[in-house]
């Protein structure tokens, strides 16, 4: 029996598309995400006409760039072909952005690259048998960089819960545990 | 030419509007903030989109007729699957869902209860096999490709030569409601619900329910969830959790 293309995982719909070139595919992959690249776009942009013509400009680029570029998770290529095609947009807003061929640009990829080993930096935050590395790592951060990441992971506090606590800045919160997770990933690393 | 990789598994926990709305509305109990954040912290895309639309947050601007617009451009691009029509039958979700800072101001609570329940009720075209040049697989497929507004032309047709056919009349106002439609869809699954005991009546009373969720009549959905929560079918768990949260 045909599965029906609503309950096809992302990878499959992307695999089906290359192989069916049936653009439906890669219609029904980008419906799932589309809300979370339209905010994409407007982080980039700040601007809601912006923001609206580089979503459906990178919607144009998928078709091709489907081909030139290994994909695992897609909704992570999604993404990066909607940050170039922005960061295009900011360099020179005269470009005709559909002319350009390029696959997505490897700086982005490397930025998003490095989210993704964060990703098992968490899990790590949450195993017991590391409890004694992470404690000694965790000492040697600065003290509000520990405090952000303890209050976070630990005591399961929001952002805003722990700014209140800290008599900080809401963005100083988010700031110190992305700064501590780096921090904390150069040192457990293998 | 060598093909960039990108890695990571492919788990999809992302962020709804809905979600997102409500994190940067503050509307969220703690846990379920964090919960968020711990996202956050974990998915390049949820983290960016949210820093987008946090950013045009106090801003008064409207996000709801750019999305409509883009759904629309991308239902064209990729018209093998998914008619230009599936934009509108998707738009009252997206409506509801795309939440208060987006230009939508007057939702209320109701509405937004209806959101995170409502999900179109699945086509069974398949139940038709042997039948497939009947108007009502025609419809049915329809309904099954999303296309409601072309699937329900198709359906009251169908309901004008047989106007007790259960099914026709469940997908008749399941159709109506996914256009936003709420007194034809009531119409029609009232029929459903009156009419003898069928595969549909369980899922038609769940509509109805919530269809009254929407309208803020809560008196008359909390009849049809208690209808549904007093026997053992299939929405009874749902009609149990909603009637908590109505009461």
């Amino acid at each position: 029996m045909l599965t029906k293309i609503t309950e096809l995982t992302d990878v499959q719909l992307l695999d089906t598309y290359r192989k069916t070139k049936n653009k439906a595919h890669i219609g029904e992959l980008y419906r799932r995400y589309e809300h979370l690249l339209f905010g994409v776009a407007l982080r980039q942009v700040n601007d809601m006409d912006v923001a609206k013509e580089i979503v459906l400009l990178s919607f144009e680029k998928l078709f091709d760039d489907a081909y030139c570029t290994a994909v695992e998770v897609p909704r992570y290529w999604l993404l990066a072909v909607v940050k170039n095609t922005a960061v295009s947009y900011l360099r020179n807003p005269q470009t005709d952005m559909l002319a350009q061929t390029d696959s997505i640009d490897t700086e982005i990829l490397q930025k998003i690259d490095s989210s993704y080993v964060e990703i098992d930096l968490e899990k790590r935050l949450i195993i017991i048998d590391d409890i004694q590395s992470l404690s000694t790592a965790l000492d040697d951060l600065p003290p509000l960089q520990r405090q952000c990441l303890t209050l976070f992971y630990y005591e399961t506090m929001t952002y805003k819960e722990i700014a209140h606590l800290l008599n900080i800045d809401y963005n100083k919160v988010k700031t110190n545990i992305q700064s501590g997770k780096i921090a904390l990933k150069k040192v457990l690393q293998p | 030419m060598n093909p960039k990789k990108i890695s990571n598994s492919d788990t999809n926990s992302c962020l709804s509007l809905l979600q997102i709305d409500a994190y940067l509305n503050n509307e969220l109990p703690p846990e379920a903030a964090h919960a968020v954040e711990r996202h956050l912290e974990t998915c390049a895309l949820c983290y960016e989109a949210v820093e987008g639309y946090a950013a045009v947050h106090n801003k008064g601007t409207h996000a709801a007729p750019h999305l409509h617009e883009i759904r629309a451009a991308v239902a064209a691009q990729s018209p093998d699957r998914r008619p230009i029509s599936w934009v509108w039958s998707a738009a009252a979700v997206t409506v509801l869902a795309v939440g208060s800072w987006f230009g939508y101001q007057h939702f209320t609570a109701n509405e937004r209860t209806f959101a995170s329940y409502y999900k179109a009720a699945e086509g069974d075209a398949t139940m038709l096999r042997g039948e497939q040049n009947s108007a009502l697989s025609v419809a049915i497929n329809q309904y099954d490709a999303k296309d409601y507004k072309e699937s329900l032309v198709a359906l009251k047709a169908v309901i004008a030569t047989t106007p007790n056919d259960p099914q026709a009349l469940f997908y008749a106002g399941s159709a109506a409601l996914a256009l936003n439609d709420l007194a034809e869809a009531k119409t029609y699954l009232e029929q459903v619900h009156l009419a003898p005991q069928s595969k549909y009546s369980d899922e038609a009373v769940w509509l109805l329910a919530l269809l009254h969720v929407r309208a803020s009549e809560l008196h008359r959905a909390r009849e049809f969830l208690s209808e549904l929560a007093s026997r053992d079918g299939i929405r009874k768990k749902e009609a149990s959790q909603l009637l908590k949260e109505l009461q």
